[in-house]
């Protein structure tokens, strides 16, 4: 599995810190350890591959969506919080 | 709630492999439940967007979401199929792949369900035809009989059928290639491509969502069948009879698919008069580049080459220019009437 932060091809607009404040607190909310908050969104992006390939989540990955401000990592994140709801 | 991130000692199955990496993270991140997923945004805002629509940005969604529902309820149905193929002799029968194949059968089927959902919910009024199974006497959607993803929806089938009972690596490579390069690696990722710019004119939240999971869960399907593939090449390159001619199949049947495609894409955009800005040229173009990284980075392809591909999605594209569908689709409304009729 390759660490979040070491996922190549994508556009990634905010920070490390951004990044690392996000999971914090995504990883309290759940109650849950933030290194597999981290695992999750970055097998979101990357299926395993190294490369954020999730078109559906990570538009901008493909830099192709020039309107999404988004950091994809930001858009797994949100998407992770939500999966956990259902 | 599990609070540790420590794996858990397991006996008979392999807790290192790949194959148990992409069922585990099937368990963690692909069971989300769609109608849940349904009750927690609602319909409402994507109805008051979709109402908000004139008709042709309606007909350009509808000719996506066809192909989509119609894949989706495909690759489920094939889905056994994948499940018997890889607990084969041709592989290493480890209970791994068994476990993924099972876990991909689940998502396929619960894809398809998204879609049936959203359709009657949402955008039922451009769908007067969907409601029939294609195994109960049902057959696709008009638009995606009319364009190609119908062939290679049909093609995926027989390949599959052909892999599962009794065929040899090559079979299976085939069969492979056309269902994790193909249909989920380019024509549904190329699909997500679509919804992204579409979005834009057009933001449909909870399909958007729904998106969002199933690219997720298409993302571990594409990873699985590049590693079922890899085996079949590593088997061939060291020189294991049975197994030659399998990277040929691969690049044999990853250019058969640009067809259908390509096709496809002119369907969903040039063909409706692309109102909501997707771009032919800039979809083929991702669609052809996921190809080749799929091909010639993962895989490491021998046969054939990126820039032979490349051509042969020109060519397509060429081929593909001032196709009408509209006598087709409407040939096949009278098909699907008579069927729905009970004829
Ligand atoms: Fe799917
Ligand atoms: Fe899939």
């Amino acid at each position: 599995m390759t660490e979040l932060k070491d996922i190549e091809g994508a556009e990634f607009t905010a920070s490390d810190d951004e990044i690392d404040d996000a999971i914090e607190e995504a990883a309290d909310d759940l109650g849950m350890p933030p290194e597999k908050v981290e695992e999750e969104v970055a097998y979101i992006l990357d299926s395993g591959t190294g490369r954020a390939n999730n078109e559906g989540v990570a538009g901008a990955a493909a830099s192709d969506n020039e309107d999404t401000n988004n950091d994809p990592r930001l858009e797994a994140l949100e998407m992770y919080k939500l999966r956990q709801e259902l | 709630m599990d609070a540790s991130t420590d794996q858990i000692k397991a006996g008979r199955i392999d807790t290192d492999n790949t194959y148990y990496e992409l069922y585990q993270k099937s368990v963690e991140l692909g069971t989300w439940d769609a109608e849940k997923l349904m009750h927690k945004v609602g319909f409402e805002e994507d109805r008051e967007v979709w109402n908000s629509l004139d008709d042709n940005e309606k007909e350009q969604w509808a000719r996506l979401i066809s192909y989509f529902i119609d894949g989706e309820h495909a690759v489920a149905q094939d889905a056994r199929r994948i499940m018997k193929t890889v607990s084969s002799p041709w592989f290493d029968r480890s209970i791994e792949k068994e476990m993924f194949a099972s876990a991909l059968a689940l998502e396929e089927a619960k894809h398809t369900q998204f879609f049936d959902l959203y359709l009657t919910n949402v955008m039922v009024d451009k769908f007067p035809q969907y409601e029939l199974d294609t195994r109960r006497g049902g057959i696709q959607i008009p638009r995606t009989e009319a364009c190609g993803a119908g062939e290679m929806f049909e093609r995926q089938g027989t390949l599959q059928a052909q892999a599962a009972d009794g065929g040899d690596p090559t079979d299976i490579a085939r069969a492979a290639t056309n269902y994790h390069i193909g249909v989920e690696g380019i024509l549904a990722r190329g699909g997500y491509f679509a919804k992204n710019r579409m979005m834009q004119e057009a933001p449909l939240k909870l399909l958007n969502k729904g998106f969002q999971f199933i690219s997720t869960d298409e993302g571990r399907h594409i990873t699985f069948g590049l590693e079922v593939l890899n085996e079949l090449i590593e088997k061939e390159r060291d020189g294991v009879p049975a197994y030659q001619g399998v990277e040929n199949a691969i690049w044999e049947q990853a250019v058969e698919d640009i067809g259908y495609i390509t096709d496809t894409a002119y369907f969903i955009t040039e063909s409706v008069g692309d109102p909501l800005d997707v771009d032919f040229d800039e979809l083929v173009n991702r669609g052809a580049r996921l190809a080749g990284d799929m091909m010639f980075d993962t895989l490491d392809l021998d046969a054939g080459s990126a820039t032979e591909f490349m051509q042969a999605a020109a060519d397509a594209m060429e081929d593909a220019q001032g196709s009408d569908y509209e006598a087709v689709i409407e040939k096949y409304d009278h098909i699907y009437s008579a069927k729905m009729a009970g004829d």
